[in-house]
């Protein structure tokens, strides 16, 4: 790729309509962030359609924007009322509740501020720098590497994401079996339609994802509801100065642990399946491993808050490394991104830094400004963010519901996508009830058509003799890592069975 | 009780490979005779593999469920609520049917209160409705 087309994509960022799209996208985000409940990921969902009509590199802005600005603002009802908006966001109440309740809510909130954005910072500068040359490697990849890669894929998600590999591999399962509705790859011939033709084109990706993340959660949340309002705590108008704000010393006090969580974050993010839950976790617990004061972990050290909230912000650019390079999905909220590049008739995967290059160097542009406003947004509307904590579930759920209808209703032109939304918002609260990770579900169901046609490509090139992988090493290498990832899975939890049935009996 | 339910939806799952295999894909897929991969090729590995992996699921217990069946029955009320209101917008259009919907839930969550109650259940939809159809120039039912 050449530099004027990297100049040029960044040129097109750059413009005041974008940045009013990535700055309306990262309030929305922290917005919904400070929501408990409704996490970046439901808000990306219900958002998309509302994003069709625009162009798609303002669209694709305020998506990343909204996605930003989420995992910020996941950390304010965590800090301030101990209830994370996020799941990635637990850890950070661990050590910014505690902090809060000492009497200083705005330090706590500010820090995770400014530990998020630093860790966003960190992985966006390594996606922008390592997802291109991925791309070309990609590039050099047939059916048979894809092929390979997604099994690889698989073996690594469901293994990762839910509480037992059989109900993560029947949850893939599943997922592979939606994607097969409608006319199968190689032939064109109709499959389970069952007299809807408007099942021909498959079940719709908005229906099938807004369902299964957004509307199966607000059913969960509407019927687990006792009261109609959550109490907030009130930030005291005359804290000290130095506790309503983090200064350098303290910033500059927290750069190791910071630097630790955005590697942890970003080596994590690229990784498929790992969510920012497990790498804010393994950050908190490295940092505390490595302080010198392990004992003020969990009473209010701005150490843990920092180490949280850098890695869980630095999944978010990882998470595209994967997307970008050879056109998987990191997480859930990568996924849903690929549903709005393909509905402005973009193809994500290695071939986009050739035909999209001028878009893709926009869309880095758009994720730097994000950094920034998402810096400037949470400095100036903190106190509105904590007000809105306290907005009563029962309006919260009631609007989301109706969004997500309204969004479906645009993606799809009519009442039948709707239908299907909420059937898989019905799929969405039994599988997670009984234990089947929904996200493992959604990832295999994006992935079963590019599965279902790299199979059918690579069994022809291989003429059906198996044997034949031997003349692709690397298909061959990936199946293998495929094999040794799933069995060290299978041990891995077995050990961690024993631990905790050791520890049962210890205590 | 949580244990047999586990077992149960194993058996489920696994029982739904067989009904998918023996019923629904033959009876919902084209018969084609050629090509490596047919239509009914991977629909079938899916209902083998459930059939496995619920055979598993079943015997030796993995994971844990959380149906509390008091939740499950408000969470069944909240759908039909829903597909009720679907089906008035789909007859009376989106505004009478979000209105429906937003107040009816908020009224069965609990909420009294009159100016809750109209933010959610008459600006909310008010505002939903003028994003989509004037500014974004959208249809709405």
């Amino acid at each position: 790729m050449d530099f004027a087309t990297i100049i040029a994509g960044l040129g097109d960022a750059l413009t005041p309509l974008n940045l009013l799209f990535v700055v309306a996208g990262v309030a929305a985000g922290q917005l919904v962030g400070a929501l408990p409940g409704i996490g970046p990921v439901m808000a990306i969902a219900i958002a998309i359609p509302f994003t069709f009509v625009f162009d798609p590199l303002p669209a694709i802005a305020f998506l990343i924007g909204v996605m930003k600005g989420g995992l910020y603002g996941g950390a304010i009802p965590a800090i301030l009322v101990n209830t994370p908006g996020t799941p990635d966001a637990a850890a950070t109440a661990l050590d910014g509740h505690p902090l809060a309740a000492k009497g200083k809510p705005l330090k706590a909130t500010k820090m995770a501020l400014f530990a998020s954005v630093t860790g966003d910072t960190f992985s966006d500068i390594v996606l922008i720098t390592v997802s291109a040359p991925l791309a070309v490697l990609a590039l050099k990849m047939g059916p048979v590497e894809t092929c390979s890669l997604i099994v690889l894929a698989f073996a690594v998600m469901s293994g990762l994401v839910g509480q037992s590999l059989t109900k993560g591999l029947i949850a893939a399962v599943f997922g592979l079996l939606c994607a097969t509705v409608g006319l199968d790859p190689e032939h064109g011939t109709p499959r389970f339609y069952f007299g809807h033709f408007e099942l021909f084109d498959g079940l719709p990706l908005v229906s099938v994802a807004i369902g299964t993340l957004a509307v199966s959660e607000i059913f969960r949340r509407l019927a687990g509801m006792t009261m109609a309002i959550r109490a907030a705590i009130e930030i005291p108008d005359t804290q000290a100065p130095e506790d309503r704000r983090v200064s350098w010393a303290e910033y500059w006090e927290c750069r190791f642990t910071m630097a630790r969580g955005a590697l942890i974050g970003t080596v994590l993010g690229a990784i498929p399946g790992i969510g920012s839950t497990a790498a804010a976790f393994m950050s908190y617990a490295a940092a505390r491993e490595a302080s010198k004061d392990p004992d003020s972990f969990g009473k209010g050290n701005i150490q843990g808050i920092a180490a949280t909230e850098s890695a869980n912000s630095a999944v978010m650019g990882a998470n595209l490394i994967p997307l970008l390079a050879i056109g998987i999905p990191g997480s859930v909220s990568a996924a849903l991104l690929i549903s709005a590049f393909k509905t402005h008739g973009i193809q994500p995967g290695p071939l986009m830094f050739e035909q999209q290059g001028r878009l893709i160097y926009g869309l880095f542009g758009a994720m730097i400004m994000a950094n920034a406003c998402n810096l400037a947004v949470g400095q100036f509307s903190l106190r509105f963010w904590s007000r809105i904590v306290s907005a009563p579930e029962s309006l919260i759920f009631s609007v989301s519901l109706i969004l997500c209808i309204a969004g479906v209703y645009m993606a799809t032109g009519g009442m039948f996508g709707v239908a299907i939304m909420l059937i898989f918002g019905v799929v969405g609260y039994v599988m997670t009830s009984l234990g089947y990770p929904a996200v493992v579900f959604l990832i295999a169901f994006f992935l079963g058509g590019q599965f279902e046609q790299s199979l059918s490509q690579t069994l022809v090139i291989l003429n059906g003799d198996v044997m034949a992988l031997i003349h692709f090493p690397i298909a061959l290498a990936l199946l293998v890592l495929s094999a040794v990832t799933a069995g060290w899975l299978v041990r891995r939890r077995d050990r961690r069975r024993a631990s905790s049935s050791t520890d049962e009996t210890v205590f | 009780m949580l244990n047999i339910l586990n077992r149960l939806q194993g058996a489920v799952v696994a029982l739904g490979g067989v009904v998918l295999y023996f019923f629904v894909i033959p009876h919902h897929t084209e018969v084609v005779d050629y090509g490596w991969v047919r239509p009914q090729t991977l629909p079938a590995i899916c209902a083998v593999a459930l059939v496995l992996f619920g055979t598993i699921d079943a015997l030796f217990l993995t994971g844990g469920v959380s149906l509390p069946s008091s939740e499950a029955a408000r969470a069944a009320l909240f759908v039909v609520l829903t597909g009720g209101a679907l089906f008035a917008m789909d007859r009376l259009g989106y505004l009478a049917g979000a209105f429906a919907l937003a107040l009816l839930v908020m009224l069965t969550v609990g909420e009294r209160r009159p100016g809750w109650i109209a933010l959610g259940a008459l600006a909310a939809p008010a505002v939903v409705w003028s994003i989509a159809v004037p500014l974004l120039g959208r249809t709405l039912p």
